[in-house]
């Protein structure tokens, strides 16, 4: 019996659509099981491989974005071979893709239930868990994930994710290490180490990783704004305008790279430079409140309170949800002589919970 | 050197002596023809304004002095009678009689550098006629560009124009000239450091607002010298409009004499203010504000002709002035040969800082200090030391009530220009602090002078004679003229602000991550004041009484001030630090003294005031006096050390009054067993009477007894006594609690008096 290679793109299919990559990595889960047509192997008696052949035609099609039809074919050959496994990981694909969450769990745990250490069945199932924002779920596939393949450097990668996201730093270092460990070019592992570290105010860690990343991909623009964040809160401003420098040679119509270049200058206390960085950034975004913000403080730092009095106004109005923005307006119209003004910004900043705020609010007894 | 020290003199003599506006060169020149001619002047000529050889010689540069420059004799003839005239005023230091004689000889003259020279020095010198010294400086450059008289007066505008490097450079360029002598090369390097350390300066304004005071309160003459009660409801302050007292013009400064004035508003914000002469004080000479005693019912005025000063001293009773007198001050603290200008006291009174250019000091005018020796006498006057003066002026002393804290104006430590205002502290030791320069734009180039901060610490009134307002130079406040009064409002710490980005942290998400940097929030710097504002007066008839009060810190153990409430109103108002505890004693001739004991709590409010009456016992049998600074520990009897102030002034009073026969009672509250009250109230009266025998007082003058709770003053089924007891700011307590303390207590009741003798109260501060 001649037995047909399986086609095994459902790792591929995770990028269709449907996730919210930042960049097409080619970090995603391995590229190379998705190239079917070299997978492919004719069977001399195709009769006896209906299951397979299904399966096959099944993989073509989701590979060409046709996934009706390939869940027609997944049906057939689960039909033929209900223990079908990789069928059932294939479909499961190609419902996630059709927005069926339910359906593409159910065929994850099917797949699960048929092989208990498949880590692309708990690693595809946490992916769609993560869509439904069932991050507790998602959490733990990723963890069965690494434990049945430690190797998985892609699901140590995304349970690093998670436990950033819960603010777990240091068990997020744990995961991004063993990613690198089993991936040694794995850039976002760098990126999100470092970021990582940065949270955690180990800022020359987090220089170093972003440094990595950044050698093995200069084509990210993140990557840099990150390094020169992380120099800037290390307080080696050269550096992080280096950073930022390059970042803005990469794509110099980024705004966030003009807020954050302003920032360094902000802490350099070079305010009109900061000023100029704050301005750039609103040439580009109009509506970014951020920037309004911190060209306030900016003026407010030259003294220039009427100027900063109009950014402040300008970040409250785009931002009235930004506690930030009233301390801020507060402080810009105590100085412009509007107590009564800055008394109601410095009471709203505190009942959004600005903590900073409140001994401001003493003055106005 | 000696003649830049003249120059300084003659600007003291100008901004400090008279401190006196100098009207603007029109209106000078609308009084050419009532000025007082030279012929009628028989003056010495003043050594800082003699033309030196150099400068004779700049009669004949540029369009020549001589007649020859003249079409014919009679325009000669008038130019020479303007020309000398201006000279010879300007040659006695009369500048503001000189300068419409030498404008009008410079209209005639108009390319001569001496003219030019002349009028530029002579207008710069003052603040309100700098910056029209200008064109005649260019003019004088144009004629002798290295002319050193024209360069550095120029420099002194530029400065005056917040030019600063421009002046930098012009003051540079000026010690380059060969020409420069001794005391130009000084007081070009006094300018030049001046200027470089406002463009420091300038880069780091202090958190503050500025507000000239209005005008009402200030005028186009000077305004200066202001003095606030503890309130800020009250102002006292020297001014020198039109309608001084007298209506006569200072010969030496063209001005009219100094007055006193009175400034009433309704609350601490309100800009309103009322403003009238305070005739009663206010004499043909000059009568200036010199200080305000802490309760303000005593006014401290200088009054100075002819260079000379003395301190009088006017009492008030809330409505009216005495006449001002020469008190104990005037005559110890001050010389009539010296020019004692400001005056101004501790706290407690037993300190005084005064300005003087005595003998012995460092140069120029210097702050001196007496204190009280425990005869109740001033000592001699020593000087503060080289810390605070220096061989330039250093003037204004104002102690703050901690009584460590002082505000005083200087020229001689480093200034943005002129006098400036400085800071320094008094360390237990009794050393002070390096002084520092409270910055801008409470100081700018130009003098500022007599500040006083309020108690609250928040704000602040001070003396300027800033180039601001409608002349466009100093955006800080206006000005309307000479020397204005400002209210400084301190702003505290600078407010942190906070900045807010974005990074796209982790790399599978494509949302941003934000970051918030936020500053370290500002500490909101709060010292608490409470205006204790008491009423003295008569139990039985209500009379209000002036009576000496003693003030105890029980927490530091010490006597913090002695002042008397008013002799008609019985009122009295002393400003507190909160957070203490207080003993309060009121003392009177033919009364039982009173006492009080109270907590001022720290509270959120920077400033309080708080109400309290204090009737007085007539010395009758049956009269009964509560001992509220007698204490003892927890369910104990022996006498803490804190009751033996109090318990030393009933020794006194049994001294003064020796067929006083008094019972001393013990009292507690109703918790815990009768029994047991009544022995502990026994026994602490007893250790009372104890300490009285130990004293010196005879037993046989004194029963004792120990009530329990069966005597309470404030029962705790009548929740309605508190309101009568106590005023309502003062404890925080809940009511069962206070009317508790109220009713522990140790008092004494009189028994017998019959010699009916008076009761000789003791002085204040013994």
């Amino acid at each position: 019996m001649i037995k047909i290679k399986e086609i095994a793109i459902f790792t591929a299919s995770f990028f269709l659509g449907g996730f919210i990559f930042a960049q097409q990595p080619s970090d995603n889960p391995p590229a190379a099981e998705a190239e079917p047509e070299e997978e492919v192997i004719k069977a001399s008696t195709i009769d006896e491989h209906l299951d397979e052949k299904a399966y096959n035609e099944g993989v073509n099609l989701l590979s060409a974005n046709n996934f009706k039809e390939a869940i027609i074919k997944f049906d057939e050959a689960i039909k033929l071979n209900p223990d079908y496994e990789k069928a059932y990981i294939n479909r499961a694909s190609a419902k996630k893709e059709l927005k069926n969450l339910d359906g593409a769990i159910e065929d994850f745990s099917k797949a699960i239930e048929i092989n208990p250490n498949s880590s692309n069945a708990f690693f595809g199932r946490a992916q769609v868990y993560y869509l439904q924002n069932r991050k507790d779920d998602a959490f733990n596939d990723y963890g069965s994930a690494v434990k049945v393949d430690s190797t998985n450097a892609y699901a140590s990668y995304y349970h690093g994710g998670l436990n950033f996201e819960k603010g777990e730093y240091r068990k997020a270092i744990e995961d991004y290490d063993r990613a690198i460990r089993f991936k040694p070019d794995y850039v976002y592992a760098y990126n999100d180490r470092g970021s990582s570290y940065r949270q955690l105010d180990e800022y020359s860690k987090a220089a170093a990783d972003y440094e990595k990343a950044c050698m093995y991909d200069s084509s990210k623009v993140f990557f840099f704004n990150n390094l020169g964040s992380a120099y800037r809160k290390a307080g080696e401003f050269d550096k992080s305008l280096a950073a930022y420098n390059k970042s803005l040679e990469l794509d110099n119509k980024n705004y966030f790279t003009y807020n954050l270049r302003g920032l360094t200058y902000y802490e350099m206390m070079e305010f009109e430079k900061a000023i100029e960085d704050f301005t750039s950034c609103l040439e580009i975004n109009a509506q970014y409140g951020f920037a309004y913000m911190n060209r306030g403080d900016a003026y407010y730092k030259l003294f220039d309170y009427q100027n900063a009095l109009v950014n402040g106004n300008r970040a409250v109005e785009l931002m009235p949800n930004n506690g930030n923005a009233y301390l801020n307006r507060g402080n810009f119209r105590e100085m412009t002589r509007d107590k009564a003004g800055a008394c109601a910004d410095w009471k709203k900043a505190v009942e959004m919970g600005i903590e900073a705020a409140k001994p401001y609010i003493r003055q106005c007894k | 050197m000696k003649n830049n020290i003249l120059r300084i003199v003659f600007l003291c003599m100008l901004s400090v002596f008279s401190v006196s506006t100098i009207i603007s060169a029109q209106t000078t020149a609308d009084r050419l023809n009532s000025a007082i001619g030279p012929k009628s002047l028989k003056k010495a000529k003043n050594p800082a304004w003699i033309l030196t050889e150099t400068q004779k010689g700049y009669a004949g540069k540029g369009t020549p002095i001589s007649k020859q420059s003249f079409d014919g004799s009679k325009s000669y003839k008038q130019f020479n009678d303007y020309y000398k005239s201006g000279l010879y005023y300007y040659e006695q230091g009369m500048r503001v009689q000189a300068i419409p004689y030498l404008m009008q000889a410079q209209e005639m003259l108009p390319n001569n550098l001496l003219l030019n020279v002349l009028l530029g020095k002579t207008l710069c010198i003052s603040t309100s006629t700098r910056l029209q010294s200008e064109p005649y400086l260019v003019k004088a450059l144009q004629i002798d560009s290295q002319n050193k008289d024209a360069m550095m007066y120029l420099g002194r505008v530029l400065l005056s124009k917040y030019l600063v490097d421009s002046a930098i450079n012009t003051f540079t360029h000026c010690l380059t000239l060969p020409a420069m002598d001794t005391n130009d090369t000084e007081y070009v390097t006094k300018w030049l450091k001046a200027a470089q350390y406002t463009k420091a300066r300038l880069k780091k304004p202090e958190r503050v607002f500025i507000d000239n005071l209005g005008t009402v309160v200030n005028t186009t003459s000077g305004d200066y010298a202001s003095v606030l009660s503890s309130d800020e409801l009250t102002m006292y302050f020297t001014s020198i409009r039109p309608g001084s007292t007298g209506g006569k013009i200072d010969p030496s400064s063209g001005y009219f004499f100094e007055d006193v004035y009175k400034a009433t508003r309704s609350t601490n914000e309100d800009t309103n203010w009322i403003v009238r002469n305070l005739s009663v004080v206010n004499t043909d000479g000059h009568d200036g504000t010199s200080g305000l005693s802490m309760d303000g019912n005593r006014i401290f005025i200088h009054r100075g002709i002819k260079r000379e000063g003395l301190i009088y001293t006017s009492k008030s009773d809330d409505t009216t002035w005495d006449k001002p007198a020469l008190g104990n001050e005037g005559k110890l603290v001050m010389t009539k040969k010296n020019h004692d200008k400001t005056i101004s006291y501790t706290f407690d009174e037993r300190t005084v800082y005064f300005v003087s250019d005595r003998e012995g000091g460092y140069g120029g005018y210097d702050i001196w200090y007496c204190k009280k020796d425990s005869n109740n006498n001033w000592t001699e006057p020593k000087n503060i030391g080289p810390v605070i003066n220096t061989a330039g002026n250093d003037m204004c002393a104002s102690i703050m009530p901690d009584g460590k804290s002082m505000y005083f104006a200087s020229d001689g430590h480093p200034t943005m220009g002129g006098l400036d205002i400085f800071f320094t502290m008094q360390d237990s030791a009794g050393n002070w602090s390096k002084p520092t320069n409270v910055g801008w734009p409470v100081n700018t180039v130009e003098n500022e002078m007599f500040f006083t901060r309020t108690l609250s610490g928040k704000a602040a009134y001070f003396s300027s004679e800033r180039l601001g307002g409608s002349r466009h130079i100093d955006k800080t406040a206006d000005n309307y003229g000479g020397y204005d009064i400002y209210k400084v409002t301190y702003l505290g710490e600078e407010k942190g602000v906070i900045t807010q980005s974005e990074d796209q942290l982790i790399a599978y998400i494509t949302e941003p991550v934000g970051e918030t940097v936020v500053e370290a929030a500002a500490t909101i710097e709060v010292t608490p004041i409470t205006l204790l504002k008491g009423f003295v007066y008569d139990d039985q008839t209500k009379v209000p009484l002036g009576a000496p009060i003693s003030m105890v810190d029980n927490d530091l153990g010490v006597e913090i001030a002695v002042f008397e409430s008013n002799l008609k109103t019985g009122r009295f108002t002393i400003a507190l630090p909160a957070g203490h505890n207080y003993g309060i004693t009121v003392k009177k001739e033919g009364y039982l003294f009173h006492s009080e004991n109270f907590d001022i709590p720290l509270a959120d409010a920077e400033y309080m005031e708080v109400y309290k009456e204090f009737p007085l016992k007539n010395v009758t049998v049956g009269s009964k006096v509560v001992l509220r600074n007698v204490f003892f520990e927890v369910d104990k009897y022996v006498l803490l050390p804190a009751s033996f102030i109090e318990l030393d002034r009933l020794v006194k009073l049994m001294t003064d009054a020796p067929s006083l026969q008094i019972e001393v009672s013990g009292h507690t509250d109703v918790t815990g067993s009768l029994a047991h009250n009544k022995t502990l109230s026994l026994n602490r009266a007893h250790a009372v009477v104890n300490y009285l025998v130990e004293h010196g007082i005879s037993l046989d003058r004194i029963t004792y007894a120990g009530y329990g709770p069966e005597q309470p003053v404030c029962p705790d089924d009548d929740p309605d006594c508190l309101k009568t007891m106590t005023p309502d700011k003062i404890k925080t307590l809940n009511s069962t609690t206070e009317q508790r303390a109220l009713n522990r207590r140790t008092e004494f009741k009189i028994v017998g008096n019959d010699a009916k003798l008076e009761i000789e109260v003791a002085k204040p501060g013994n």
